[in-house]
This record gives structure tokens, C-alpha cells and sequence, in this order.
């Protein structure tokens, strides 16, 4: 095993390093904004805006179905057969922030329907309207329920990132591989890779730990 | 293909992932308890196909030689046992203190114990969430077919040429896994309803 | 007989129990009554080895209870426990939680374990629950199984620790009866109970324990009716008092004479 050849390439680690973050950083943000939009809305009771709910209900659905290599290939190759031009930045941009928003919108949503009806008739009886209930009442209880199954999603939508180098985006994985090519040293090579995954997600991890203990302490 | 590769990792990683379950919840032996930790977070904390990659082309730098094949077998089966070794670990722990102690009291041993009182019960609990690794599995060998062409670029460059037939093609594959997808979740709760039903959950 | 000699046990710095000292002679029913905190629990729990004692012994028999597995498992044989949550196995069936431990050990062949299961479900008044599973029933009926599930095993003493705690008041009736039962069929018991009219009526000894000593014992009548104890008085006023009106109470309501 030979590391020597490794400060050599640190630049390019760190580039490619920083290409996963920002991948895993789009799939963060927008999709949490995205996904408590959408588990937001799903959760409504009233009747004008059911066909939203049925389309929503749908995109989760969807999106939740289907593995997110797929779903890269169906955007990347399939919007050019269909006339649209898109190109790697958009697509993964698109799918990334599709993908994460179901799934943290599912997370959302199921946070919100286990919170016990009586917080909602609590707040209607001290005259409290829709909005003030959901962001002040239901919304922070859902997020500190949901706080260790979401972190658990975004330490999996980092490492998904990993996906986007099929399609060629220009992450760890792909830079792994012409780093490969070069030394020739893929045993190293793929190593050095994992270690740069696993110094972001198993501290993650531990967080999630230390949450879900807190949690239980408290039932 | 993907239904024999699915399989094949799911009842291997199963049982892996029972076994290491058992190692990492009862902590002896040390050794074996710290290369099994060791194991299962860095497989839950890096990404399949940086794993996949690992096996397949580094491995036989060191001189062993693996078909697309084994290693895509291989790799998923380890992967998805350390999330089994997880899942089970959480439900055996979630078992109430008091079941080991009635079974203590009934003189049952340890090993009788854990297999006949509390095994069953944890196996019930995590029903769920077997089911749902399990389709996380079945996704995962989506990345598997990676495997059968060695360089990236050729991937892209093959499909971007044929780009009618690949519609068609992913338009299948995303079908495909649909159905399958919504297949394991019916048999799931049909499954839960007819062994695990109400019955036998604690009150 | 089973000794407590000396028994000291402490949780982290909490000394739970300083220095107790027991005897309990075959065919004796002891209850052991106290506030919360006293060491009751931990007491009985010591005796079956679910806790670890750390200083003293306790003798089974004259046999001390401790050593290495196969020593504990021997001497357990000998006790048979009763919980407060009952902790019945809520994946098997009636039938099976209590043939399961005796299977296993190898204590009766298959038809002799099938009357035994069909004789003691007779005598809790189960017998039509063989093939349910605990979550289906009551609280009072799963004790009432779990009583029957130690005594498949036919142990020599049987331990039970607050039986009737967790369980609605209309259901206690049933659990009691089935213990007492026991007594009378001349079983050596310990109860750690709170139940204090049903442990003045079976008890041949009653054990005050408070802050991890025994601080008085001796026969239920003078224990309930002339304590010499301060802490027992006030302990005993506090719960017989609340035990009085609320009979009173409910029996005066529902039109019925308080019987004893």
C-alpha cells in the first residue's frame, strides 16, 4: 500500500470534495424547503386544495419509488430525446432537490399527522388560527420528533451524491476514478475517497445517536 | 437477474447482519465486537458505489481478481448488512428488561432465552423496517449494473448514441421498479398482518 | 429455608439496602409491606439473583445464591417469581409461556407437561385461555397465567413482587384469590405487597421495611394493631386509613355490608 502520492493530489481532493458538498448542499437546503412545503400542504384538510394534494401525493410517490440513479439517467438523457437541453448542473440540481424534497416531505408530513389532535384543539380553543398552530405549535414538535430521521436522510443524500459521477458530474467518485487512472493505484485511491465520505458522515452519525438517546430519555 | 441478485444479498446480508447484530448488542467477544463496529460504520457511512468501486477495481491491485459479478454481490450483501446489524440491534434493545428477567427467572439460559423470548419479539418489531432495507436493497442493485461497463465515460457515450432505445429502456427499468417496490410494500403488511397481527403486540 | 444474612446492596452511591437480616422457614408466608424506596423490591429481587448483592449472603437451602451461571440457574429452580408487570412472552400463547421453561429444562415428559399446564390453568381459572395470547387479556387474568407459568416449574418458595400494583382495582380481587389459595395449599411465600388487609389475612409474618432495614416484624395482628414502631404507625395509618374509607365508601354506595 503506498500512500506517498497523495499530498500531490490534494487539490484536486479538495475540489472534488467541495463538488460533494455543494451536491449534498443543494439536496439539503432545497430540498428541506422544498420537502416541509410539500409535507406541509399534504397535510391539509380542506377541500380546495385536494387536487394539490392528489398531484403532491403523486410526486411523493413517484419520486420515493424509484431509485435515484434512474431518475438521474431519465432526466440527463431523457429531456434531450424529449427536445428539452439540459446540462449536468441543471440536472442534478433538478433531481437532487425532487428526490430530497419527497423524501424529507414524507418525513415532514408523518411528523406532523403523529402529533396528537389535542395540540391542534388546544390551539383553535385559545383562538389561535392555522398558521400560528403550524409554526408555532405543530411545526417544532415535529421537527424535534423527526430532527434524527432527517439527519439520518441527509447523511444518505451525501453519500448519493456518489451517483451524480456516473452521469459525469465532476465529484469525489469521478475525480476517484481519473486520480485512478493516473497513479494506478485504485486500492489507495478509492480508500482515500471513503475516508473523505466518512470524515463528514460519521460524525453525522454520532449526532444522531446522541439526538435519539436524548429523545428516548425524555418518554 | 436483479430478482436473483436481490435474493441472494438480502437473505445473506439478513443473516450477517443478525450475526453481527447479536456480537455489537451483547459487546463479547471485545475483539470480534470491535472489528464488527469498525465494520458496520464504515459501511454505513460511505457510499455504495465507492465501495463497489473499492472491490472492483482495487481489490485486484493486491492480487485478487473478482467478476462484475461477485463483487456487486459481494459489496451489496456487506453493505446491507451492517444496516441489518443496525435494525436488529435497535430491536432487540427496544425489548423490555422484563423479558429477560422472567426468562432468567424461569431458568432458561441466556441462549434459550434470547432465541425463543426475545429474538422473536425484536424480529417483529423491526418488521418494518426489514422491509424497508429491503427495497433500499433492490435500488441498490440499480448501481450494481454500473459494474458491466468498466469505464464511465463509455456509459454515457453508449446511451447518449442510442438515446431512443435508452428512454425506452429507463422508461422499463423505472416501471419496473415500481411494481416491485409497491409489491414488497403489499406483502409487508400482509405479511405483518397474518404472522405478526395485533394479537401479539404488547400492550 | 432461605436466609438473609447481613445484606448490603447499593445503586451508585444510594446504599439501598444496610444490613438486612431474614429467615424464612418452609410453609411460611411472609409479606414484606414499606413506603416507596424502602428496599422491598430490591430485597425480593435479591433472593432470585436479579440483583447482585454487595455485601452478606443470602442462602438457599443453605446453599448461597451466587456463583457462576450454571450455580444460579440450580438454585432457581428452587424460586419461582412473580412480577408486577407480569412479563408474560406476548408471542406465545398461553399454553406455550407456560410450557416453554419446563420444556426446556427437561421437567416432565409430554404428557405429564400437558396435565400440569391443564391443572394449574384449572386452578388459576383459565383453562379456557390455553390457545390466547396475553395481549388479548386482562391484567388480572395475565397474573393469574403468570402465576401459573412459576409454578410450572414447581419451585419450593415462590416470590411476589407488588403482584397486584399494576393492575385496576376490579381485577386485584382475582389475583388475590389465587394466592391465597397457594397459601393455603401450604406454598412458602414472600410478598412484597401493598395490599395490607389481604397481607394481614395470609401473612404468618408481616416484615415493616423502611430506608433499607427491617424495622419491626412479627405476627400480622400485633404488627396491624399495636405497631411499635413510630415510622410503622405512620406508615400504616396513612395507607389503612385511605384503604378504610374508600371500602367504606364504595361498599356504603353499592348498598353492600363491609365484610370484615
Amino acid at each position: 500500500m503506498d500512500f506517498s502520492w497523495v499530498p500531490a493530489y490534494t487539490g484536486l481532493f479538495l475540489k472534488a470534495f467541495g463538488m460533494t458538498l455543494r451536491l449534498g448542499l443543494i439536496a439539503v437546503v432545497c430540498g428541506t424547503v422544498l420537502g416541509l412545503l410539500v409535507g406541509i400542504v399534504s397535510t391539509t384538510k380542506s377541500r380546495t386544495l385536494k387536487p394539490f394534494r392528489i398531484v403532491l401525493k403523486i410526486y411523493v410517490e413517484l419520486l420515493r419509488g424509484c431509485p435515484l440513479l434512474i431518475q438521474l439517467f431519465m432526466v440527463y438523457f431523457g429531456f434531450p430525446y424529449m427536445g428539452i437541453n439540459i446540462d449536468i448542473s441543471l440536472t442534478t440540481f433538478l433531481v437532487f432537490t425532487l428526490y430530497s424534497g419527497a423524501y424529507i416531505a414524507e418525513i415532514v408530513r408523518s411528523g406532523i399527522e403523529s402529533i396528537p389532535s389535542g395540540q391542534w384543539e388546544a390551539g383553535y380553543c385559545l383562538d389561535l388560527n392555522y398558521g400560528q398552530i403550524m409554526f408555532r405549535i405543530i411545526l417544532p414538535q415535529t421537527v424535534k420528533l423527526a430532527l434524527a430521521s432527517l439527519i439520518g436522510f441527509y447523511i444518505g443524500m451525501i453519500k448519493d451524491t456518489s451517483l451524480a459521477s456516473i452521469i459525469g458530474y465532476s465529484e469525489l467518485v469521478r475525480n476517484g476514478q481519473s486520480i485512478m487512472n493516473q497513479t494506478g493505484r485504485p486500492f489507495e485511491t478509492y480508500i482515500m475517497v471513503g475516508i473523505c465520505y466518512f470524515v463528514i458522515c460519521y460524525p453525522l452519525s454520532k449526532l444522531v445517536s446522541v439526538i435519539e438517546r436524548k429523545a428516548a430519555r425524555y418518554d | 437477474m436483479t430478482a436473483q441478485i436481490s435474493v441472494i444479498c438480502f437473505i445473506a446480508s439478513l443473516l450477517l447482519g443478525t450475526l453481527c447484530s447479536i456480537v455489537r448488542f451483547s459487546k463479547k467477544p471485545k475483539i470480534l465486537y470491535v472489528f464488527v463496529s469498525a465494520f458496520v460504520e464504515i459501511m454505513r457511512n460511505t457510499p455504495l458505489l465507492v465501495q463497489l468501486f473499492f472491490v472492483f477495481f482495487g481489490i485486484p491491485q493486491i492480487g485478487i481478481s473478482l467478476s462484475p459479478w461477485t463483487a456487486g454481490v459481494l459489496v451489496l450483501s456487506l453493505n446491507s448488512a451492517a444496516y441489518y446489524c443496525e435494525i436488529m440491534r435497535g430491536g432487540i434493545q427496544s425489548i423490555p428488561k422484563g423479558q429477560w428477567e422472567a426468562a432468567e427467572s424461569l431458568c432458561l439460559s441466556k441462549t434459550s432465552a434470547f432465541i425463543r423470548v426475545i429474538f422473536p419479539q425484536a424480529v417483529r418489531d423491526a418488521f418494518p423496517s426489514i422491509a424497508n432495507q429491503l427495497v433500499l436493497l433492490i435500488f441498490g442493485t440499480s448501481v450494481l449494473s454500473i459494474l458491466d461497463v468498466r469505464e464511465l465515460t463509455q456509459t454515457a457515450s453508449i446511451l447518449n448514441s442510442q438515446s431512443f432505445r435508452s428512454m425506452e429502456i429507463f422508461t422499463f427499468v423505472m416501471l419496473f421498479y415500481y411494481a416491485v417496490t409497491a409489491l414488497i410494500l403489499l406483502f409487508t403488511r400482509l405479511a405483518y398482518k397474518k404472522w405478526f397481527a395485533s394479537k401479539t403486540e404488547r400492550r | 429455608m432461605i436466609e438473609l444474612k447481613n445484606v448490603h446492596k447499593k445503586f451508585g452511591k444510594l446504599e439501598v439496602l444496610k444490613g438486612v437480616n431474614l429467615t424464612v422457614k418452609e410453609g411460611e408466608v411472609i409479606a414484606i409491606i414499606g413506603p416507596s424506596g424502602s428496599g422491598k423490591s430490591t430485597l425480593l429481587r435479591s433472593i432470585n439473583h436479579l440483583e447482585t448483592i454487595d455485601d452478606g449472603e443470602i442462602l438457599i437451602d443453605g446453599k448461597r445464591m451466587g456463583g457462576s451461571t450454571k450455580q444460579i440457574k440450580e438454585a432457581r429452580l428452587n424460586l419461582g417469581m412473580v412480577f408486577q408487570q407480569f412479563n408474560l412472552f406476548p408471542h406465545l400463547t398461553v399454553h406455550d409461556n407456560i410450557a416453554l421453561a419446563p420444556k426446556l429444562n427437561h421437567r416432565y415428559s409430554k404428557e405429564e407437561l400437558e396435565k400440569v399446564i391443564d391443572e394449574l390453568l384449572s386452578k388459576v381459572g383459565l383453562l379456557e385461555k390455553k390457545n390466547s395470547y396475553p395481549p388479548q387479556l386482562s391484567g388480572g387474568q395475565q397474573q393469574r397465567i403468570a402465576i401459573a407459568r412459576a409454578l410450572a416449574m414447581k419451585p419450593k418458595y415462590m416470590l411476589f413482587d407488588e403482584p397486584t400494583s399494576a393492575l385496576d382495582p376490579e381485577l386485584i380481587g382475582e389475583v388475590l384469590r389465587v394466592i391465597r389459595q397457594l397459601a393455603d395449599d401450604g406454598m412458602t411465600m414472600i410478598i412484597v405487597t401493598h395490599e395490607m388487609s389481604f397481607a394481614r389475612e395470609i401473612a404468618d409474618r408481616v416484615i415493616m421495611i423502611d430506608g433499607g432495614v427491617i424495622i419491626e416484624e412479627g405476627s400480622p395482628e400485633r404488627i396491624f394493631s399495636n405497631p411499635e414502631n413510630e415510622r410503622t404507625k405512620t406508615f400504616l395509618k396513612s395507607i389503612i386509613d385511605r384503604e378504610a374509607s374508600m371500602k367504606e365508601g364504595l361498599f356504603s354506595a353499592a348498598g353492600i355490608e363491609i365484610e370484615n
